[in-house]
């Protein structure tokens, strides 16, 4: 008897709780499913902050990515402190550098001086900025009191620009890159994949034969021929906008698969066959039926393709065959720390390249999850 | 050991899932034996538990699932007793027992069969494993089990791969690997299950004059009563992780003695019996396994039952005479005057 | 075309039904596959209220046979011709989408897989309801209180109408499916193997509502499946099929006492018995060999290879189906005057 009582504890609510199952929406079983994928929720936080991040640029990066400060050039980081030397807790600041020379080398040597406290903070008058290119501004999320001071929380470059400022703006380029390509590739896939899937036959294997020769050209020659064929003198975004389509035109072959192999599956399914023979029409079946299980897939799909857009550009623009400066994006920033002396001198300019892993795994762990949950009624 | 003494018995089994949503006691307290050279029929319906006490004999039960309690003893022939709840999943004692002592046959041969390796390649990996016979030796007893399950062209059918055979012949090699080494006891968890009837009557024929021919015990897991009811000697009637009913085969099919066995039965049509207008049925639907009725776990469904008896208390296991075992509160009140069976 | 019309009595006949799959190379740049003649002359009649089984084991071409006739599938030969409720008899196989689009009202299927033949997606009332969306029967309150009406007439509960099919289990969502071909008060409905998945205390109950929605309906059913004592208790008449071909047509007890074909015979026997003492006693017909594949079927009879009374005749010459007692149809050359066993 008392064991009994042990297994089952609950009784009494578990009648709510299985209605509140058994009317769940798909929506509701795949949130709850992707809720377990722990990983998964952390990326997508992850991808929400660097997205919201980049979409408020001007704001969040504290000063102009463009400003050259000719006495501050390859400054290393300065981390951020709480308390000074004798424990005062002090609010956020970080500690002033001094700048000398090494009188035999004559190369540039920051020390850290303790005396000079720079205070950071919260919504500070900065340099002006147009929010968007519209909007007028002088508002940052954080930077030093005094408007004239600076502090690079990452270091500067080689002409001494900030490289969180830089960060973040190159991030805006690089990150809307990886989503416009997707949604230019998404479309190129899911109008060929799913005429590929639907209507089979002859127009399927020309799509098919199509696809299979893209995938068998390789990339790089491909980019370095396209690339070259871009005049140089073309305005920076134009070449930007070229270039996402570029990167697209190669990579919807993928979605085209999963989108025509989708397609073939339901096609196959009992439910589509039973929707058939109660007279439901082509479009019905298509929309009512068919796209509801696929979105899944293909949401999930995206996802996972949007890193191998963010790689290409990064790759491309490394390779100096994509973005040029003055656009900053993130293969742009990694392009200028190329050099053995620049990295061996200022090791953070390499932090682009940590950003760049971070988002790409993010991206990759949401896609898996989004892929377990696609299907919460899967055996 | 003597005659009597069991191959293989199971005592008071219990085997749990641990899951999210609460404990399913998948067996819960199953008893069962099989001796030397004897079929045993478990006839029960999904979820009654019939696989998952078996598999446990094989220390072959899902990762989710927990042995709480209960023991499960071998006696292989060279003599001596394994408790085989008490050894390491993984272990090297289990694996010395599996494929040697004990063979398995499965639902879906697909499953069970390598795609990657040939029929032959199979066949001779438990007879190096177990008997440590040289590649030729090892060729030649494969060869020698092909033809003693019947298999056509058994030559060519060394070199075949699993695809290029039908569902019948798979099975028949499912066959002939699980009694590569002569085991002493061979599971059958359906093995008829996906055939069609003309093969499943093949594979029924060659498993009779297997068991006759090499004298081995098969316990045979069906749900199907036409199939227990053509090869088991007795046969173990299981609803809900638990045997309501096991007997010798034909007792138990002249006067079945639970309700359950009795409306299970009736809801079978039979060939070449008197049309009826109606199926019996038995009401209701099968509990659900989170939450087990109290009592008898099938008072909710039992046309018999006896209110404040059946829907409270256990129902407890009564012996009856030849050999017969039922779990019903019918049978304790009725103990010293018989059965009242219907 | 004019349709030769069918008798009041006669729902469906179908007449030298073929079908082949695959065959010619099917697109640009893809390799030719043998012919698969899944179905192979098919002629058989369907009564109007009757229950006609249609037995065979894997790869007989019963599924495709029911598919036909609902025209899931074209014909590649072969006429179906079907009884409307207005006493107009029709083409199917030769159909056009207008005309079939009507005529799905009266003609539908129950599926063996309650689990894939029900769109997760889609709650109880969107599923049962969607055949009168479509044919524009009722919407909004009426097509609630038609649906309510019709879970009741399957033994569901109203109230679920808003659950999705994952709270259902085998047996249930099989009435799901049941209701849904209900909708539009069809008069003819085909299951294929619609309680072959289900344990059988489920099937038994999905087999008396069957039977109960067809007294109170008068459908006719066409009833697929590999179980002998299933179809022999549910069918009025019977056909066997075998590697696409129909081997005999009869009424159930007539066939069950007395086959007229060897493969019926062989089948009967080989269907293991739940009873112990007559299994003992019997004397089982083991089938040599294996059933052919249907892209390459043997030349003369198709069971030839494995039947136990073959002659020479089998190996060369094909039989066709013939009545060989009145009302009776075998597709074997020696139907009547081989004595064979039944299972009485």
């Amino acid at each position: 008897m008392t064991d009994t009582t042990l297994i089952n504890p609950t009784p009494v609510d578990t009648n709510d709780a299985k209605e509140a199952l058994y009317r769940a929406t798909p929506r509701q079983l795949m949130w709850w499913r992707f809720r377990k994928h722990k990983l998964a929720v952390i990326s997508l936080c992850v991808l929400v902050f660097a997205y919201l991040t980049i979409a408020f640029a001007e704001f969040t990066a504290p000063y102009d990515p463009y400003e050259i400060t000719e006495m501050a050039t390859m400054q290393p980081p300065q981390p951020v402190h709480l308390f000074d030397e004798d424990w005062n807790f002090q609010g956020p600041f970080v500690y002033g550098l001094k700048r000398t020379r090494d009188l035999e080398t004559a190369a540039v040597i920051y020390t850290v001086d303790t005396d000079e406290i720079v205070p950071l903070r919260f919504f500070v008058e900065g340099p002006e900025y147009l929010f968007w290119g519209l909007i007028p501004g002088s508002i940052h999320l954080f930077g030093a009191e005094d408007p004239d001071a600076r502090i690079y929380l990452l270091g500067t470059d080689t002409l001494g620009r900030d490289l969180l400022s830089r960060l973040i703006h190159g991030g805006r380029t690089t990150l809307t890159i990886g989503i416009l390509g997707v949604f230019f590739s998404f479309l190129i896939g899911i109008t060929l994949g799913s005429i590929s899937g639907y209507y089979g036959g002859r127009t399927d294997g020309a799509i098919q034969r199509l696809m299979e020769f893209i995938r068998s050209i390789p990339t790089i020659p491909l980019w370095m021929g396209l690339a070259a064929a871009l005049p140089v003198e073309w305005d920076p975004l134009f070449v930007y906008f070229l270039i996402t389509i570029l990167l697209s035109l190669i990579s919807w072959t993928h979605l085209a698969r999963t989108v025509r192999g989708s397609f073939l599956s339901l096609r196959g399914e009992d439910y589509v066959l039973a929707a058939r023979l109660l007279g439901a029409s082509e479009k019905r079946i298509i929309i009512k039926h068919m796209l509801p299980a696929m979105t899944s897939y293909i949401i999930a799909a995206v996802t996972l393709s949007v890193p191998e857009m963010i790689l290409g550009e990064t790759a491309l623009s490394f390779l100096g065959l994509g973005l040029r400066p003055p656009v900053v994006s993130w293969g742009v920033l990694l392009q200028e720390a190329q050099s053995l002396r620049v990295i061996v001198q200022a090791p953070w300019l390499l932090l682009p390249g940590l950003a760049i892993v971070i988002i790409v795994l993010s991206f990759n762990f949401l896609g898996d999850g989004l892929r377990d949950a696609a299907d919460p009624y899967g055996r | 050991m003597t005659e009597d003494t069991p191959l293989v018995e199971i005592t008071d089994l219990g085997v749990e899932f641990r899951l999210r949503e609460g404990v399913v006691r998948a067996v819960d307290g199953v008893s069962l034996h099989v001796r030397k050279g004897e079929v045993l029929g478990i006839v029960g319906e999904s979820g009654s538990g019939k696989s998952i006490s078996v598999r446990s004999i094989m220390q072959l039960l899902p990762k989710t699932a927990v042995l709480s309690r209960g023991s499960v003893l071998f006696r292989p022939p060279g003599g001596g007793e394994i408790d085989i709840a008490k050894l390491d999943r993984k272990g090297r004692d289990i694996r010395s027992l599996r494929g040697r002592h004990i063979g398995m046959i499965f639902q879906e041969p697909m499953t069970a069969l390598s795609p990657v390796h040939t029929i032959g390649h199979q066949v001779m990996t438990p007879i190096r494993l177990h008997l440590g016979l040289a590649k030729k030796a090892a060729r030649d007893r494969a060869r020698e089990l092909l033809q003693l399950v019947q298999m056509p062209r058994p030559d060519q059918m060394l070199d075949a791969y699993p695809h290029e055979l039908s569902g019948g012949m798979r099975q028949r090699a499912m066959i002939a690997i699980a009694l590569a080494c002569n085991p002493s006891l061979l599971i059958a968890d359906e093995p008829t299950t996906a055939l069609d009837v003309t093969t499943e009557a093949q594979i029924l024929d060659l498993l009779k004059s297997l068991q006759e021919r090499l004298g081995m015990a098969i316990i045979f897991i069906t749900h199907n009563f036409g199939v227990v009811a053509d090869i088991a000697d007795r046969i173990a009637v299981m609803y809900m992780g638990r045997v309501v009913e096991s007997g010798p085969v034909d007792d138990i099919f002249e006067s079945p003695q639970h309700p359950y066995t009795r409306a299970l039965m009736a809801s079978v049509p039979r060939l070449g019996a008197e049309r009826r207008r109606r199926l019996t049925t038995i009401p209701g639907m099968v509990p659900d396994p989170f939450e087990l009725p109290r009592g008898c776990s099938f008072h909710t469904r039992c046309s018999e039952m006896v209110e404040g008896v059946c829907d409270r208390l256990d129902a407890p296991l009564i012996d009856l005479s030849g050999g017969r075992n039922v779990r019903c509160h019918l049978h304790s009140q009725n103990q010293t005057g018989g059965p009242n069976a219907g | 075309m004019p349709v030769e019309p069918l008798n009041s009595e006669t729902l469906f006949a179908v007449t030298g039904l073929s079908k082949h799959f695959g065959g010619a190379a099917k697109g640009w740049l893809q390799k030719e596959k043998p012919a698969v003649k899944a179905v192979n002359d098919v002629s058989f009649t369907i009564a109007r209220g009757e229950t006609f089984g249609l037995v065979g084991e894997s790869g007989s071409g019963k599924s495709t046979v029911a598919r036909l006739m609902l025209r899931a599938y074209d014909v590649t030969a072969g006429s179906i011709r079907f009884r409307r409720s207005d006493g107009n008899t029709v083409e199917l196989a030769s159909a056009g989408k207008a005309e079939l689009q009507a005529l799905r009202r009266q003609m539908q299927m129950i599926f063996q897989d309650p689990y894939s033949s029900l769109n997760p997606r889609m709650t109880l009332l969107e599923l049962v309801g969607e055949p009168l969306l479509i044919h524009g029967v009722a919407s909004g309150s009426e097509l609630e209180d038609r649906v309510a009406e019709l879970l009741r007439l399957v033994g569901l509960r109203p109230e679920f109408r808003g659950r999705y099919p994952h709270a259902f289990s085998g047996g249930q969502r099989q009435r799901i499916g049941i209701a849904r071909a209900l909708a539009l008060n069809p008069a003819f409905i085909a299951a294929d193997e619609a309680v072959s998945a289900l344990d059988v205390s489920v099937a038994a109950q999905n087999i008396n509502l069957m039977q109960d929605l067809q007294e109170q309906f008068g459908l006719t059913y066409l009833f697929i499946t590999h179980d002998l004592s299933m179809v022999q208790h549910i069918s009025n008449r019977i056909g066997v099929m075998y590697v696409g071909r129909l081997m005999e047509v009869s009424a159930t007890e007539p066939m069950f006492a007395e086959p007229l074909h060897p493969y019926t015979e062989a089948l009967l026997s080989a269907v293991p018995q739940p009873d112990p003492k007559r299994n003992r006693g019997r004397k089982r017909i083991m089938l040599k060999g294996e059933i052919p594949d249907a892209s390459n079927p043997p030349k003369g009879c198709a069971f030839h290879p494995r039947c136990p009374y073959a002659k020479d005749i089998c190996k060369a010459e094909e039989p066709e189906l013939r009545e060989a007692k009145p009302g009776r149809f075998s597709r074997c050359h020696f139907a009547g005057e081989l004595s064979l066993t039944g299972a009485y």
